[in-house]
Parts: C-alpha cells; sequence; structure tokens
C-alpha cells in the first residue's frame, strides 16, 4: 500500500486511517484517539486545535514513530509510520513546547553539530548547515555559551535550529510556542513560515491550543477533543460553519422618526435587527449620541438594501463592519466549552 | 496555499523514495559519526565543570588511601598496596558503567533526550556506544591521574612483562564492562528508580564479589560464580597477575582463561544489549510512557 502511494504523486503528507489509541490507566482503558481520519497535502502548515488531553499530541507521537497506534495506519509521503520507521525518521524532526533536552555542559553550537551527526549529513555539511541556522535564528552572540546558560526563548530558538537542520519534509511541532514571550513566539512562528518557503513540499503539523495562533499560521484546521476531530477547514471556513447568518454592524446618528427595527426587518434579505443607543466621542472628548444596528443577513448582497433604506430614510452613516466569529466562538459552538476550561481537565495523553 | 500547491515538485514522492533509501556505506558512515558525536559530551563537557573533575578524582583516591593505610597498619606485602591502586584505578571504569551507563537512559528521558535520539534516524544502538567510548575515555584520564598518584605516594611498583597482554586485558575488560552497562540502561530504565535504589545498594557487595581489593579466590564457590557474570571480577584478577607478578598466585584462574571469559562476556553482553535496546523501544512505543518525559 505505502510503495503504491509513494510511487504516485498523490501521495499525502500525512494520511491517517482509522487511528485509534487506547492506553492503560489505574482506573481502566483510556480511549486517547478514537478512529480518527485525516490527511494533509505537502506543503500544508496544519493545526490540530484543542485543549490539554484531546489528543493531539498522542496524534503527534503516532505520527513522528513515538508511540503505535492501537487500531487502523498511518504514513507519512506513503511511508508507513510503523512498518517503516527508520524511513520515516529519516525525513522528519520535532519541536515540543518547553523542552529542555541537550547537554547543559555543551555550547550551542557544540549541541547542533552532535545532532548533525545524529541527522546523517556528512560532517562538513552538518557544520555548514549548524553555521547556517545559528544565523537564521540569530543566536550568533551565544554560540559559544552553554547551553545551561541559556533562557527559555533561547532554548526554544535552539530546538527549532536543530530541528532544520536535516532540512525535514514533516515537521512535527507540538505546542511550540508555550512559555514564550510574545517576541519570540513570532520569531519562532516567522522562521517556520520561511522554512517551508524556502522548499516547496515541506509540511508543517502544529498543535497548539493558543487559537490566535492557529489561525494565523494555518492554511488548515482541525478541532479535536475528547480524541475525536469535530471539525477540519481553513480557518475561514471554519468559522462560516458556525456562522448561520451575515452578521453586519451599522451605526448611525439616530434612527429616523420614518424608520423602525420592524421596518429594517421587513427588508428582503433581513434575517435579524438588534438596536443599542450608544455614545461616541470624537477626539476632543465631546460625546455625540450613535445608534448601533446589528443586522443578521441571509447573505452580504442584502446590505445595500439596508443602506438604501437607512439613507432614504434621511440617517446619517457613521460606520459600517462585518462581524465575523472568532475560532474561539468556533470551538465553544462545537465542543460546548471554552478551551481554557477545557484545558483544565486531566490530561489521559 | 493553492500557490504552495503550484510550486510543489511533481516527483516529490521521487525525491524522498530517494533520500530514504540510504546505502550501506552511508549508514555505517552515520553509526560511525553518530558514535562519536555521542562521545563528544562525555569527554569534553566534563573537562568544563572543574568541580566534578575534582571530586571524581579527589573522592577516588580517598579511598584508595584508606584501603592502603589499612593494609600499611597489617603489615601486609607492598605487593598489595600496588594491587590496591591497580583496583582503585579499575573501580573508575565500573562507577562511571553504574552510574553514566546504566542510569543514564533514565536521566535521557526525564531531559527529552531520549525522545529526540529515538525519533532521529540513529537508533538507540550508536547512541549506548558513544555513551560507552565517551565513557571509557573519560575514566580512562582518571584511571591514569590514580595510578600516578597512588605511585608518587606510596612507591608502588609494576612489573609489566607484557604490555600488550595488559593492553588487551584492560580492553576485553572495560568492553565487557560497558557492554553490560548498555544492558543494564535498558533495564534500569524499564526499571524506574527502584533500580538507581537497587544499584546504590549492589555498589559494595559488587566490590567485593569483583575481587578488587581482596583476591576473588579466598571467595571458594561465590568467586567462581562472580568471575562467571561479573566482568570486573576476571579483569581486576587478570591484570593483577599480568602487573604484579609476585601476586600471580593468588590468581584464581590462569589469565588466558579469564580473557576468554571476557571475551564471551563482551559479546554476550553486546548482544544482550542489542536485543535490550530493540525491547525498549518496542516496549516504549506499544506503552507511550517509557521514552517520553512525563508532562
Amino acid at each position: 500500500m505505502s510503495v503504491d502511494l509513494l510511487g504516485t504523486d498523490s501521495a499525502a503528507a500525512v494520511e491517517v486511517r482509522g487511528v485509534s489509541r487506547v492506553f492503560k490507566a489505574k482506573g481502566g482503558p483510556v480511549t486517547a484517539l478514537h478512529e480518527i481520519n485525516l490527511r494533509i497535502e505537502p506543503g500544508e502548515l496544519f493545526g490540530l486545535l484543542g485543549p490539554n488531553g484531546a489528543g493531539k499530541s498522542t496524534l503527534i507521537k503516532i505520527l513522528s514513530t513515538l508511540l503505535l497506534p492501537s487500531a487502523g495506519s498511518a504514513s507519512i509521503f506513503g511511508l508507513d509510520v510503523v512498518t517503516e520507521t527508520d524511513r520515516v525518521r529519516r525525513i522528519m524532526n520535532l519541536v515540543a513546547g518547553g523542552d529542555f533536552s541537550g547537554y547543559g555542559l555543551l555550547t550551542v553550537r557544540e549541541q547542533l553539530a552532535m545532532f548533525a551527526q545524529f541527522y546523517g549529513m556528512p560532517y562538513r555539511e552538518g557544520m555548514r548547515r549548524v553555521d547556517e541556522q545559528i544565523e537564521a535564528f540569530g543566536i550568533g552572540e551565544i554560540k559559544d555559551r552553554k547551553i545551561s546558560a541559556l533562557s527559555t526563548g533561547q532554548r526554544q530558538k535552539l530546538n527549532f535550529a536543530r530541528s532544520f537542520l536535516n532540512e525535514p519534509w514533516i515537521l512535527f511541532l507540538d505546542e511550540p510556542t508555550i512559555g514564550l514571550d510574545v517576541s519570540a513566539a513570532r520569531d519562532v512562528r516567522d522562521r517556520v513560515r520561511a522554512f517551508q518557503a524556502a522548499q516547496p513540499g515541506r509540511t508543517v503539523l502544529l498543535t497548539t491550543h493558543y487559537m490566535a495562533e492557529a489561525d494565523e499560521m494555518c492554511d488548515r484546521i482541525a478541532i479535536v477533543d475528547h480524541g475525536r476531530i469535530l471539525a477540519q477547514g481553513t480557518p475561514a471556513e471554519l468559522k462560516r460553519m458556525v456562522q448561520k447568518e451575515s452578521l453586519f454592524i451599522v451605526g448611525v446618528d439616530a434612527l429616523p422618526p420614518t424608520m423602525s427595527v420592524a421596518n429594517l426587518r421587513a427588508i428582503p434579505g433581513v434575517i435579524s435587527v438588534a438596536m443599542r443607543d450608544e455614545a461616541t466621542f470624537d477626539a476632543t472628548g465631546v460625546g455625540s449620541p450613535t445608534t448601533r444596528l446589528a443586522i443578521g443577513l441571509k447573505e452580504d448582497g442584502a446590505l445595500g438594501g439596508v443602506i438604501s433604506a437607512l439613507a432614504g430614510a434621511g440617517a446619517h452613516l457613521r460606520e459600517i463592519s462585518k462581524s465575523e466569529p472568532t475560532l474561539e466562538e468556533v470551538f465553544v459552538q462545537l465542543v460546548g466549552r471554552g478551551i481554557a476550561e477545557s484545558s483544565e481537565e486531566p490530561r489521559s495523553e | 496555499m493553492s500557490s504552495i500547491h503550484a510550486r510543489i515538485p511533481a516527483d516529490l514522492a521521487a525525491t524522498i523514495r530517494k533520500e530514504t533509501n540510504w546505502s550501506l556505506s552511508h549508514r555505517l558512515r552515520h553509526g560511525a559519526q553518530s558514535v562519536l558525536a555521542r562521545a563528544y559530551p562525555r569527554v569534553f563537557g566534563m573537562i568544563r565543570e572543574p568541580s566534578w573533575l575534582f571530586f571524581d578524582l579527589v573522592f577516588p583516591i580517598l579511598g584508595m588511601c584508606s584501603f592502603v593505610f589499612l593494609l600499611r597498619s597489617r603489615g601486609v606485602d607492598d605487593a598489595w598496596v600496588s594491587a590496591t591502586i591497580l583496583a582503585s584505578a579499575l573501580l573508575t571504569f565500573w562507577t562511571s558503567v553504574i552510574w553514566m551507563m546504566a542510569g543514564q537512559f533514565r536521566w535521557e528521558r526525564d531531559s527529552g533526550n531520549l525522545t529526540l535520539y529515538i525519533t532521529a534516524p540513529v537508533g538507540l544502538g550508536p547512541i549506548t556506544l558513544g555513551m560507552a567510548v565517551g565513557g571509557a575515555l573519560g575514566m580512562a584520564f582518571r584511571a591514569v591521574v590514580i595510578i600516578t598518584a597512588g605511585s608518587l605516594a606510596f612507591g608502588a611498583t609494576y612489573e609489566i612483562r607484557e604490555p600488550a597482554l595488559l593492553a588487551l586485558t584492560l580492553l576485553l575488560g572495560v568492553s565487557a564492562m560497558y557492554a553490560l552497562g548498555a544492558c543494564l540502561a535498558a533495564f534500569f530504565l524499564i526499571s524506574g528508580r527502584e533500580a538507581d535504589h537497587l544499584g546504590d545498594l549492589l555498589n559494595e557487595p559488587m566490590q567485593l564479589l569483583g575481587g578488587v581489593f581482596a583476591p576473588i579466590r579466598s571467595l571458594g564457590l561465590v568467586g567462581m560464580v562472580a568471575i562467571g557474570v561479573l566482568p570486573l571480577a576476571p579483569a581486576a584478577d587478570a591484570l593483577r597477575q599480568i602487573a604484579i607478578p609476585q601476586l600471580a598466585v593468588s590468581g584464581l584462574l590462569p589469565v588466558n582463561i579469564e580473557l576468554l571469559i571476557l571475551i564471551v562476556m563482551v559479546v554476550v553482553f553486546s548482544i544482550g544489549s542489542r536485543y535490550a535496546l530493540r525491547y525498549i523501544e518496542r516496549v516504549g512505543r506499544a506503552g507511550g510512557k517509557l521514552l517520553t518525559r512525563a508532562d
């Protein structure tokens, strides 16, 4: 099966077919993954979004050859992760958040050089790549510093530099920005994008419970909870799934006497209208009354009728904006609770 | 995503197939490089911590001195002083096997290194061999310092008529010890913290059974068993016979037989460690906890 897949150009970067994973536990078996099916195309940056214990890390461990599935099969670029383990390890790498691996007595450059040898490249080529990654991650100033003296952010940059050494076709990132400050997290995200852009076909599988990170980085996202994929698609597709109507916020000076909420609701394409009186303030701090209308439409095109009606009634438009659900809202709708409260559950991974 | 797809080479699958199909020479070179790479931190990393170096040398020398003073106070022949210094040097290797080989995988697991080793295309074999080579080289330096210090302080002398035989015995003894250490590394990983405690408890009995500071011949049948399972025993007994001829009569078995035992031990423990390393990887991947750091 895997050979056939590898022999065609249609081999997925990651293909997961009916994978389940059951762990033995004191209170009885814990099912961390329930018959997961997933296909990630070459070149994608795919996100697994879910709370702690959702099964994200378990899936990453199976794909990165650290764990065997209890049932089902999975392949990386057509190579079976169970039967072709050695070959899978030659094209992959892994970065986990909060990773403090390495030997504290080695310097940054020595640590990278050691892993370059483990990854199988000739010595000179390995050292060239080590220096290249030191340069790329801007850690030249600390290249001769012992690992034990590095900050969390510097260590994670080192981990990323290590993971890029073998120029993997598939990179697994398991909560890679956990514990990093905003600036360091942005740096590593930028490097991941540059890494993918440098060689078309490089694929990244990212697990995170940071919604903004998933929304910003991922081409596609799967929302995972209790070992099941609840939904998958692009961030925009996921948002559309939970948005039953197009929601626009229209601000006017005041609703003219000839126009009422009932009149607006009668406009073709309008589903709902909610009104709220507020005050807005200009730069000098002078306030003026504003009426904000939250208008739900069957489709965006119906907005024209609303604007015409308001203008025809003499309303002065102050603002029009489209309101989109966030991934957090998508998550709440699909999972039934917020990711923060979900993350407080005990881990089964 | 669509723009990315447009630039993906049509022959990507073939490229990856080629990349993952390593030749035998590639794998051999990779294995050798990995052994050296893993040995590096053991040899050079430890030199960077002066306090470790100091204590690694001072404590064994103090232990050796206490034995020498005890022997001198009892009026024992000076040949046994030389034997004690030789034994102290050999003991540095054994201590390294127990502390830096057997317990190493647990430390590597808890620090996250084991996960990276497993997912790297190198395998645990070269990593373990690198640990052993680095450990042996690092300890060789300490052994030389101990023998030099002991000889200068106590006037110990050695009469080495066959230096090649001495080198071969040392090589086989150290190899057998580290091969056993590789087996123990897998056992300690599976057994968890209890194995550490067991290792601590058995340290002195092992030295006794190893015949480090006293001839194993005096242990009778127990000594015979020890010499068959504990690399320290035939190594110490043979080295004493080769380097201090006047103590040859205290040897349990002829040197040639003890060398043969060491060769068998190297082979058996090496094969055993290969299976043990495969076993822990298999069990680790099946169980899910053995190879990765607890979160």
